[in-house]
């Protein structure tokens, strides 16, 4: 199948276009559009194009070793499928400026090349031109540039690619109507699976969040209480927190809090989050004003792939290195960013003494009412109502820690009363969000603004990270009070229920395996962030690839070079074979004059004459044309284009002469 | 394990044909393009692909429906010569006639070949030629076992099975011939089965096809080389047969014709003012029981990867038996199949095209050693002129063979066909003085011959 003219370059312009390679766009349509007008053809032989195959696969090598220094990992294969019209313009162009026009099959598929002694004795042969076009289109795609442009631009292609295959049953206006409706039909279509996928993603939302428990969503946060069985958490390692002074002991790092409580979920009623502007340096982000008697924490995480949530200290006003493209600040303590890196290393500046959250109102004194009675009955059983603020966060702490045990053994043995009621008053057992959210309902049932957070709690210090680490079950809950006029964190879970979590854990060989593979993980990941680090050395690792790509594109013995002769009386020979005269016969014939099968052209002539439905005149100036036609193919003097020219040019004032009598 | 490979194979094999028949080149490429795009564009927040693929899909989807419109009866049938020839061009027309009322136009044909697939036994028992070279994975999965029976089967390449050969307008009621040229890929009897009168959908992507049922087969001969002017070995012999073999040309008291003098023919007999005219020497022909003979011998015993070497040797043999001109002689072909067979051509006992079907039909020997084949050869050997051996190994039974039948004076042409991969070593080829081995390489059958 040989290309329409310019379908090509048009490829290449939408490519251009979506991705911003200019340049290259432009320069490999150029390339390439310019073989119909260059006559020069290479005789590449088979070894020769498998050569130029192998320097393609060099090139997108060296492009994947490039960007696995310069981009993050998500991105490199969307990067790479976008380069590779670069990546094989060799192999096309080598295919379009050939003798043969097509590449042999041996030269694309290793296992045809392995198979020497047993293999296909008459390999076929492809024109890569149509899938060069269509690498082209989908590469343009992944550049993601969401104008309706493109669907417009993929749409004219489709029908410059289609007209030349259309059947010649049905009148071309039919076939103009089909194609219509196939772009309106195509247009609909993708609207309506971009949208069946927002619906998917939004229902599926739940159960994704149900089955993926753990994720921050600032909105929501799904707790395990009231459910029954063993709360399992895995001991990956999440997140490192370096500390100048290596002082953080029990430092309680949030994500999210929220303030309602309703069936055993936390969740946020009316918070939007404001937009933050970065410094000049787009790294440096402002959470609230800053304070004086900071602290200062480094954070290294891996980022999610589009939208996180930071991990902060309560009282964290500002956060530095932040490669983020925007940066979102909720009322209620949850950062969201944009757009980052794979691996960040950020630093914070916090003072605990003043948190960022949002004045309290009414929401952070409510309580749900089922769990009323029990609030009720054991503010009353503590007495709190006659005590202090600060004797009643005493009394609470002592109250759970005196009177309830941690386990993440999951019950629930009375289902006339709610699961925390029910851990209040009978269970006094459970894991750090009965804890937390008990602590919450208990401050609101004296009047204390209380809110739920979740976030992780760093203590485990790491000798080969030199770092703290914080592993998925150091995952924690605990409550933030509004007393004496600021929030501050209260955590009522009994001390010590990280090693009750990790207990298993810590003696498994397989955790030191993991932990080591993480901190390689780590390692490789920070020494990418940093400048000057392996980046470097990307450079360094290119080389051995360009000189092998050097090798292969030397060519020991020159490839003989060819002017399009051939070509020229192949299309020659091919006019003289299908005359112009064809068109006379094929307008005849709709007007319902048919040929036989081997009827001499002039027999037809005769049959029409004596049917005496045309003009004479008009019979023989046919007769004269066939006359000619029959010189044309048959005839063994030296006919040229010229002469093929003249005698289209008579068939073509014929079908104007004669077009109104027939 | 096998039956499930086979049962997978078998239809993995229908699916590809069903694609082939039912979608065009570009048809098959929007498929492609679909699959493609789907997978790149899962995620229709991430990319664009995504609306490629609903463009490509609905294209198709457009092209499958209006295909189901298509309304036609046709008849057809093959005017099939009686040969064709391996790897040479077959013409033949087909007459298609439109058995509708409607005026068809814009559709082609598809002539179709016997179903190549193996059945069951077949796939269990008999081996590839490489396979003990194969790699555990491909010895497991036998899918290059599958390959080589389903070309084992095949006498028509896809591309020739499933080339466009345009119809020109069917009238109805009237009779429409279509020329049809294949290129058979290999020599044996070419069953075809059926014929696909095809019509595109406009978007020319999805084809309706109707099918005619039109079983017929054609005897492909073995491929054959432009030899050389070999002179062939040996003088005349005196043949036992008698006069029931002479009735055409031999040498008698009556005057038959004139022709070049061979070694042998006696003195008296030449024609001198014909030497003196052409400036070679000419002798008289006579009728009479002594005339030239040879014998074509084809080694027939074959180890499975000579595949190649034994059709080349067939095409060999085949050459040989269309260039011997049997008017003036007699041609033994002798060749070990299922029984030992001698098959004589020549002065009217045969001809040369039933030398050449049985050619078509040879098939290598495995059960029986290549000692069956020297004592046909020996029984004879009292007639033979001359004797052209075509080989296609060279062990010490062979040596032997060439040996003997050398020793008993027997003129001898020994062309050895070897594999291009594993030619044999020089210094095995010597067997004496005065005894000339043609060598010739697979793939490079006909330079061999040039050179000589």
């Amino acid at each position: 199948m040989k290309t329409p003219p310019l379908l090509m370059a048009a490829a290449l312009a939408i490519w251009a276009w979506q991705t911003g390679f200019w340049f290259f766009g432009i320069l490999i349509a150029l390339i390439l559009e310019a073989s119909r007008l260059i006559e020069t053809r290479w005789n590449f032989s088979l070894s020769d194009f498998k050569r130029i195959a192998d320097s393609c696969t060099i090139i997108f090598v060296i492009m994947a070793v490039y960007l696995m220094f310069s981009t993050s990992p998500s991105k490199i294969i969307f990067t790479l499928l976008q380069w590779l019209p670069i990546s094989f313009f060799p192999l096309i162009f080598a295919q379009t400026y050939s003798v043969k026009n097509r590449i042999d099959i041996r030269v694309l598929s290793l296992v045809s090349r392995r198979q020497k002694d047993f293999g296909p004795k008459n390999p076929s042969s492809i024109n890569i031109s149509y899938p060069y076009i269509m690498t082209v289109v989908l590469a343009a795609s992944i550049a993601n540039v969401r104008t309706p442009g493109f669907y417009n631009a993929l749409f004219i292609l489709g029908v410059w690619a289609l007209f030349s295959v259309r059947s010649r049953r049905l009148p071309f206006l039919f076939w103009v109507m089909i194609v219509i409706f196939a772009g309106f039909s195509g247009y609909a279509g993708h609207i309506g699976l971009h949208r069946l996928q927002v619906f998917i993603e939004d229902k599926g939302m739940d159960w994704y969040m149900n089955a993926m428990r753990g994720t921050a969503d600032p909105f929501k946060s799904i707790t395990a209480i009231g459910d029954i069985g063993t709360l399992k958490l895995g001991n990956r390692v999440i997140f490192r927190v370096e500390s100048p002074d290596r002082k953080l002991e029990n430092l309680l790092v949030r994500e999210a809090s929220y303030n309602r409580y309703i069936l055993s979920n936390w969740f946020v009623t009316s918070a939007s989050f404001k937009l933050s502007t970065p410094e000049a340096d787009k790294q440096t982000w402002h959470i609230s004003p800053e304070r004086e008697n900071s602290s200062y924490i480094k954070i290294y995480s891996y980022l999610g792939e589009r939208k996180d949530v930071l991990k902060l200290p309560g009282g964290s006003f500002k956060v530095t290195q932040l490669p983020v493209s925007s940066l979102e600040i909720s009322p209620f303590g949850a950062v969201r960013i944009e757009n980052g890196p794979s691996m960040i290393g950020y630093g914070v500046y916090y003072n605990p003494d003043y948190f960022t959250d949002s004045a309290p109102d009414t929401s952070d004194l409510v309580i749900p009412k089922k769990e009323i009675p029990a609030v009720v009955k054991i503010v009353r059983q503590l007495d709190l109502g006659s005590k202090t603020n600060d004797q009643i966060l005493e009394t609470i702490h002592d109250f759970f820690q005196n009177n309830f045990k941690y386990s993440l053994q999951l019950e629930n043995k009375y289902e006339e009363i709610t699961p925390v009621s029910e851990f209040l008053l009978n269970l006094r057992s459970g894991h750090c969000e009965y804890f937390a959210t008990s602590t919450v309902l208990l401050l609101r049932g004296i009047g204390i603004p209380a809110r739920y957070a979740t976030g992780y709690l760093v203590y485990e210090y790491s000798k080969l990270n030199k770092a703290y680490i914080v592993r998925e079950s150091h995952a924690h809950a605990w409550a933030i009070a509004f007393i004496n006029g600021k929030w501050q964190d209260i955590d009522n879970t009994p001390a010590g229920w990280p090693e009750f979590d990790t207990a298993d854990a810590e003696n498994s060989l397989w955790e030191v395996f993991f932990d080591f593979f993480s901190w390689m993980r780590f390692a490789f990941s920070k020494s990418k962030e940093q400048q000057g680090g392996i980046k470097n050395y990307a450079l360094l690792l290119l080389i051995p690839l360009f000189i092998i790509l050097a090798r292969r594109l030397s060519f020991r013995r020159s490839v003989t070079r060819h002017r399009k002769k051939q070509a020229i009386e192949t299309s020659t020979l091919e006019k003289r074979n299908g005359s112009g005269f064809y068109s006379i016969e094929k307008y005849m014939e709709s007007k319902g004059f048919y040929r036989l099968t081997h009827e001499p052209l002039l027999f037809w002539t005769d049959r029409i004459k004596s049917g005496k439905q045309l003009p004479t005149e008009a019979i023989e100036a046919l007769e004269s044309l066939i006359h000619l036609h029959y010189r044309n193919i048959f005839g063994h003097e030296n006919i040229t284009n010229k002469d093929l020219q003249n005698f289209d040019a008579k068939v073509r004032l014929w079908l104007k002469t004669y077009r109104s009598v027939i | 394990m096998k039956y499930l490979l086979y049962l997978n194979y078998r239809i993995f094999y229908s699916v590809i044909r069903w694609f082939l028949l039912r979608f065009s080149k570009p048809g098959l490429f929007v498929l492609v393009g679909i699959a493609a795009s789907a997978v790149i564009g899962i995620d229709t927040r991430q990319t664009l692909a995504y609306q490629i693929f609903t463009f490509l899909l609905s294209i198709v989807t457009i092209s499958i429906v209006c295909s189901i419109f298509f309304r036609g009866r046709f008849s057809a049938n093959r005017i099939l010569p009686k040969f064709g020839t391996a790897q040479s061009p077959l013409v033949y027309r087909v007459v298609i006639e439109n058995q509708g009322r409607q005026l068809q136009k814009g559709l082609y044909l598809f002539d179709r070949q016997k179903d190549p697939r193996p059945d069951l036994n077949s796939f269990k028992t008999i081996e590839e030629p490489y396979e003990k070279d194969r790699n555990l994975f491909d010895r497991i999965m036998k899918y290059h076992r599958w390959k080589w029976l389903i070309e084992k089967n095949q006498y028509l390449l896809p591309e020739d099975e499933y080339k466009k050969r345009p119809v020109e307008t069917l009238i109805p009621g009237i009779g429409t011939e279509v020329k049809v040229e294949v290129v058979p890929c290999r020599r044996g009897r070419l069953t075809l089965t059926e014929m696909n009168i095809i019509c595109p959908d406009p978007l020319g992507l999805f084809r309706t096809v109707k099918t005619i049922a039109a079983p017929d087969s054609i005897m492909i001969l073995p491929k054959r080389y432009k030899l050389p002017s070999i002179e062939l070995p040996g003088t005349r012999k005196h043949q036992s047969g008698g006069m029931a073999l002479t009735e055409s040309v031999g040498e008698s008291e009556e005057f038959v014709s004139l022709r070049d003098y061979r070694p042998g023919d006696p003195l008296h007999r030449i024609h001198w003012r014909s030497w003196a005219k052409t400036g070679k020497p000419v002798v008289k022909e006579y009728q009479k029981e002594f005339f030239v003979r040879h014998a074509l011998v084809l080694d027939t015993f074959t180890e499975k990867k000579q595949h190649d070497v034994f059709e080349e040797a067939v095409s060999v043999a085949a050459s040989f038996a269309c260039t011997v001109r049997t008017r003036e002689s007699l041609l033994d072909l002798m060749f070990i199949g299922t029984k030992a067979y001698c098959f004589t051509s020549g002065r009217g006992l045969g001809n040369t095209s039933q030398t050449l079907e049985l050619l078509a039909a040879v098939r290598p020997c495995t059960d029986k050693p290549f000692s069956t084949l020297p004592p046909q050869v020996f029984s004879r050997v009292h007639m033979l002129s001359g004797c052209i051996c075509v080989l296609i190994g060279w062990d010490e039974e062979r040596q032997a063979f060439i040996k003997k039948l050398n020793g008993l004076g027997v003129s001898l042409k020994v062309i050895l066909i070897e594999d291009e991969n594993m030619p044999f070593p020089d210094d095995m080829i010597k067997i004496g003085p005065g005894l000339e081995i043609i060598r010739l390489v697979t793939g490079k059958i006909q330079e061999g011959f040039s050179k000589l």
